[in-house]
């Protein structure tokens, strides 16, 4: 690095190369991609050293693939109309029931926010069903409502619904209070309140909430049509897939929920930007 | 100039009635105002102000000041109807207050700006509240970002305000309204002394401009002589009696300079601190609460 003197703030700028003195343009251009670089350099390094392990016979084929039987797979199945069917049962399942426990969990959240004494009330009950692990309501599910999407949308609700309720709350708790305080010297009528004060302050935190909701969806999805797919969805598959041995199969669905997941995620970042364009003007 | 004193002294039984030499109408009207509530943070039913007797008369601008927990702030709270009082009558251009009412404007210590909303979008809330046409909101906004000096400010959000712009659009915010009374809060205690004495002109020629009467908030004595007509004189403690009342007798329409470098200024603010320094050995004197 080039050395700084203390009272020449200008020198600790950057040239007008944007490099600092004493550091190549490559070298710059370098630093600045460090982390994307060094990131993807690992995950390059694993793929290498899971094909060649698997191509040297180190460990068997059968049970952990490799790469290019992973992508091989994953094209065909992309291309075959099961993957259209099951791209579509598990989207809708996942969406119905990412909106139902939106719905929910902010409604609720809200109610158990403002209102101290619905919060109180209803605290120890959703600690209670949150700290369970629901997964495991899963054949008590398919009891209720059977082998078919109503088992996967209970599921991906009971999985998400609980970030976004408790976002809400936490959201609502931490609105500024003198900004509460100004709109009731303002005459604001309670929906008023809500509507233009608590909902804008808690949006950040039910944002974050609906991220962790789509996380624990999508697992919520996919659990769900192991044990109670019918005929179609991409949990479904890859269960018939692991019951006859076909490994790269699985690994191709895993890449593919996954991709869903980044897609997801990444519609709402651009949402959250939408919503906090001041943050940044 | 006129520096003599207009100070009443405090008597010493509260129950006492005593009204400020009123001009006119009053545009607040006070009496035997107590209040409390019931404090989470100490568990218990907390006093505030016990018995509070004064009167604001129309067009004036008076100082309400006290030693630190007088109860000056939540006494502010309850003429805005935030708070409810337990007896006593509190009358806004009268009428008795019993919630947050339209005519009656508060600028808050501090600016209490939404941050997603534009300073155009926050000084126009509290009308767009009581649905005004989109049309007059505009209108009435742009001509109270003007008055405040803060027209080229209108699309920018609060954080790209500096501190004083945020209180200049505190105080439009509050003027949008068109109140009988503006009540304010210690609105330039978190400002630098140059920004202060900026925005306490522009208060003083704001209220010459719309003959608005201002009930103030302040613990800084020097601020209570150089802004207001009038000082009424908080004691110490739960149950705060009006100890005296002070009329500033400086003139109308001055600049806080200007006053600084009136004879009359000095004494003046002498007086009031001393007046606050004679309330604290009261305070632990008084073994009555």
């Amino acid at each position: 690095m080039s050395t700084v003197t203390s009272e020449a703030p200008a020198d600790r700028q950057v040239g007008a190369s944007g490099a600092p003195r004493g550091m190549s343009p490559w070298r710059l251009r370098y630093r600045r991609r460090e982390p994307i670089v060094l990131g993807t350099l690992c995950l390059i390094l694993v793929l290498v050293a899971w094909q060649v392990a698997a191509d040297a016979g180190w460990v068997n084929k059968l049970f952990v693939s490799s790469p290019t039987d992973v992508a091989r797979a994953m094209w065909d199945y992309i291309t075959t109309a099961q993957f259209a069917k099951d791209l579509s049962t598990t989207g809708l399942t996942f969406i119905y029931g990412l909106l139902l426990s939106l719905v929910a969990g902010i409604v609720l959240g809200l109610l158990m926010g403002w209102y101290k004494r619905v919060g109180f009330f209803l605290d120890y009950l959703v600690s209670l069903v949150y700290a369970s692990p629901r997964i495991a309501l899963v054949p008590l599910l398919i009891l209720w409502f059977g082998i078919g999407r109503t088992t996967g949308i209970a599921m991906v609700f009971l999985m998400s619904v609980f970030p976004v309720l408790i976002n809400t709350m936490t959201g609502v708790h931490s609105v500024d209070p003198l900004l509460i305080e100004m709109a009731r010297s303002q005459k604001a009528s309670r929906l008023q309140l809500i509507r233009t004060v608590v909902l804008p302050g808690a949006l950040p935190q039910v944002l974050s909430g609906v991220r962790l909701a789509i996380g624990n969806g999508l697992i919520g999805v996919v659990v769900a049509e192991f044990l109670a797919g019918s005929s179609s969805g991409l949990g479904f598959t890859m269960q018939a897939a692991a019951q006859s041995f076909e490994a790269p199969q699985l690994f191709a669905g895993l890449v593919i929920i996954s991709a869903l997941g980044l897609i997801a995620t990444q519609l709402l970042r651009i949402l959250e930007r939408r919503f906090q364009r001041w943050r940044t003007s | 100039m006129d520096s003599e004193l207009a100070v009443t002294a405090a008597t010493a039984t509260p129950t006492q009635q005593r009204t400020a030499p009123a001009a006119g109408p009053l545009k607040l009207e006070v009496e035997d105002v107590g209040i409390g509530y019931f404090s989470q943070r100490h568990g218990s039913f907390f006093e505030a102000v016990r018995s509070l007797t004064f009167n604001v008369p129309d067009d004036s601008l008076v100082a309400l000041v006290g030693p630190t927990g007088c109860g000056k702030s939540t006494f502010l709270r309850s003429v805005c109807g935030l708070l409810g009082y337990q007896h006593g009558r509190l009358l806004v251009d009268g009428s008795a207050v019993t919630g947050p009412r339209a005519d009656c404007s508060v600028v808050f210590q501090s600016p209490a700006l939404m941050p997603w909303r534009t300073v155009e979008r926050n000084v126009g809330y509290g009308l767009e509240l009581r649905g005004t046409p989109k049309a007059e909101v505009r209108d009435r906004v742009g001509h109270m970002l003007d008055m405040v000096g803060l027209s080229k400010f209108a699309e920018h959000y609060p954080h790209q305000l500096s501190g004083g712009m945020q209180q200049r659009a505190n105080l439009a915010r509050a003027l949008a309204n068109d109140p009988v009374l503006l009540l304010m809060d210690e609105p330039f205690s978190a400002l630098d002394p140059q920004t202060r004495d900026r925005l306490s002109d522009e208060l003083l020629r704001i209220r010459e401009l719309t003959k608005l009467t201002v009930l103030m908030v302040t613990h800084q004595v020097d601020e209570a002589v150089l802004l207001a007509d009038q000082c009424v004189v908080l004691s110490r403690g739960p149950g705060s009696v009006v100890e005296g009342v002070m009329d500033i007798p400086l003139g109308r329409g001055r600049t806080v300079d200007e006053t600084r470098h009136q004879s009359g200024y000095g004494p003046l603010v002498r007086q009031l601190r001393d007046m606050l320094r004679a309330l604290e050995p009261a305070e632990s004197a008084s073994g009555g609460r």
